[in-house]
């Protein structure tokens, strides 16, 4: 009968335990709702925009934002130097670069974990070989690698972030072999091992709960880097190109007219700065609240 | 015939031919001894003498370099090992994962060696933990909200769940305060008479193998030197080793 009732008390997983740990911070909550904000608009925002991002009009070229004496309210924050709508670019600018970091980012931590857990698994030469070769990648700032990439792929959106993205791969490598390899050495492998367990079981059902975490972690890190560096490539002249709305792409166009229009620098700048502090924080508080979760 | 015999297993660390210059090859064996059902078999020793190293080759968790393990006659294999022997480790902080419930941990053994279907596999991890004094609640706890017996509970449920015929045990005591040491020392007791388990467990703690065991191995480099009834053993040490360990003991006792 004991068994008929229901249980009335909650047990946290180690997850309810992290966020409990990770909303303590005002810091991390506000930088967690800015982050799913951004998400947001992400997803949304072509749905939103009120204008074509690349709808030019010779009759409105550089309008203030709308709050300033000659700003109109028909372009809320201004228009750029061929007359086009600077929230409408923002919006689709937050969805070409927010979006592309998290593709290439997701791209590179598939990749990443799958050799990092042979790495790991494995043992001896092979494992060393795989893991010192991608150490030495990773002595090498992402955008020199990807600058290289660039130059020898040409310029592109699509061929930044694969530079991008083959440049985070050994970060992903280095922190998952790191954990499988400690894991792999721990007794609760050696008794799922005395059970019959499999490779593959004994890292989906024994080691994966413990990694998933520290991927994440990691994956915070690499998508700020991402973010960066792809608008650092187009603001290069690199990646995106011209047409496209780009957060970089839109601050090296606006750079022309900064003096006499400087918020088409400031806007996209504004953007840029707050999605890489955004996802830093959140990857910060993430990874303190995971270290202090089990303290008490 | 006894339930376990083992016969002349050896191991050796021998390495293979590309490491240049390994010194201090351990060798192990050849050791025979038998265990009966319900019997419990303690294995002493110094340290490094291989008394780990035995349990290790008799679970299977190291490879064996030759001999036999033989369980009512049948030698053990990868496929009817989980089922007939298990092993309990020490217990430290990695003897139990961190990132997944009680109950996923007792379900492992069933997925992988049982056909249960899930309903029956839910009622066999609450009896477990039934059996080893837990509540059917502590199912969906984590590692870190267990108390050291408890977790040494959980690990001793783990190796039940398959209602083995031989348990491995090695320093399961060894990290526990004296009273929670007791009520685990009286727990085994309590379920080798309900189940007529056979334990073989390897300690440093004489006071408990002569408390429970009902014969008792000395080991000393890797070799059995001495294998005797433990009172016989306790009141009479043959081999040097088991004298310099037994009087050793008993002088701390008068002190």
């Amino acid at each position: 009968m004991a068994n008929k009732l229901y249980n009335d008390e909650q047990y946290p997983s180690p997850w309810g335990a992290t966020w409990r740990e990770f909303k303590q911070s005002h810091i991390a909550l506000t930088g967690f709702i800015i982050l799913n904000v951004f998400i947001l608009l992400g997803i949304l925002g072509p749905l939103m925009t009120p204008y074509e991002p690349y709808a030019q009009n010779f009759q409105s070229i550089l309008l203030s934002p709308s709050w300033e004496n000659n700003g109109t309210i028909a372009h809320v924050l201004g228009t750029d130097a061929v007359g086009r709508d600077m929230l409408s670019r923002i919006l689709y600018g937050i969805q070409v670069t927010f979006g592309a970091s998290v593709l290439l980012v997701l791209g590179a931590m598939v990749i990443g974990v799958t050799l990092g857990t042979l790495a790991g698994m494995n043992k001896g030469v092979r494992s060393s070989v795989l893991n010192h070769i991608l150490d030495v990648l990773m002595a090498i700032p992402t955008l020199l690698i990807a600058i290289i990439i660039v130059a020898i792929l040409g310029v592109g959106l699509s061929n930044a972030m694969l530079a991008i993205g083959l440049a985070l791969i050994p970060r992903f490598v280095h922190a998952t072999r790191d954990v499988v390899r400690t894991e792999m050495n721990k007794n609760y492998i050696a008794t799922a091992r005395l059970d019959g367990a499999s490779h593959w079981h004994i890292f989906y059902f024994n080691i994966l709960p413990n990694l998933i975490e520290h991927i994440i972690v990691q994956a915070t890190l690499a998508l700020s880097i991402a973010i960066l560096d792809i608008s650092a490539l187009g603001f290069l002249n690199l990646g995106a190109q011209t047409l496209l709305p780009e957060l970089g792409v839109m601050v090296r166009e606006g750079l022309s007219t900064a003096y006499i229009a400087p918020w088409n620098v400031l806007f996209p700048g504004m953007c840029i700065f707050l999605l890489v502090l955004s996802v830093n924080i959140v990857g910060d508080s993430l990874r303190s609240a995971i270290r202090n979760r089990l303290t008490h | 015939m006894s339930l376990l015999s083992i016969r002349n297993l050896c191991y050796d660390d021998a390495p293979p031919w590309y490491v240049l210059g390994k010194k201090d090859i351990f060798y192990l064996g050849p050791v025979n001894f038998d265990v009966n059902e319900g019997e419990t078999v303690s294995i002493i020793g110094t340290n490094n003498s291989g008394k780990s190293l035995l349990g290790k080759l008799i679970t299977g968790a190291v490879p064996k370099g030759a001999g036999e393990v033989l369980i009512n006659g049948i030698p053990l294999n990868k496929s009817n090992r989980a089922n007939s022997v298990r092993m309990v480790f020490s217990h430290s902080s990695q003897s139990l994962n961190p990132g997944i419930s009680v109950g996923r941990m007792l379900e492992e053994p069933l997925l992988l060696n049982t056909k249960l279907p899930p309903s029956e596999r839910f009622d066999k991890i609450r009896d477990t933990l039934r059996l080893v004094g837990l509540m059917p609640d502590h199912y969906y706890f984590y590692k870190h909200m267990l108390s050291d017996g408890q977790q040494q509970r959980v690990a001793l449920a783990r190796a039940l769940i398959l209602d083995p015929k031989v348990v491995v045990a090695d320093e399961p005591f060894a990290a526990l305060d004296p009273s929670v040491r007791s009520q685990t020392v009286n727990l085994l007791l309590k379920l080798q008479a309900e189940l007529g388990l056979a334990f073989i467990f390897i300690s440093h703690n004489l006071g408990i193998v002569r408390h429970i065991s009902d014969r008792t191995l000395v080991m000393h480099n890797g070799e059995v030197v001495e294998n005797a009834p433990t009172q016989t053993l306790f009141a009479d040490p043959q081999h040097e080793a088991s004298k310099h360990l037994i009087h050793a003991h008993f002088a701390m006792l008068k002190v």
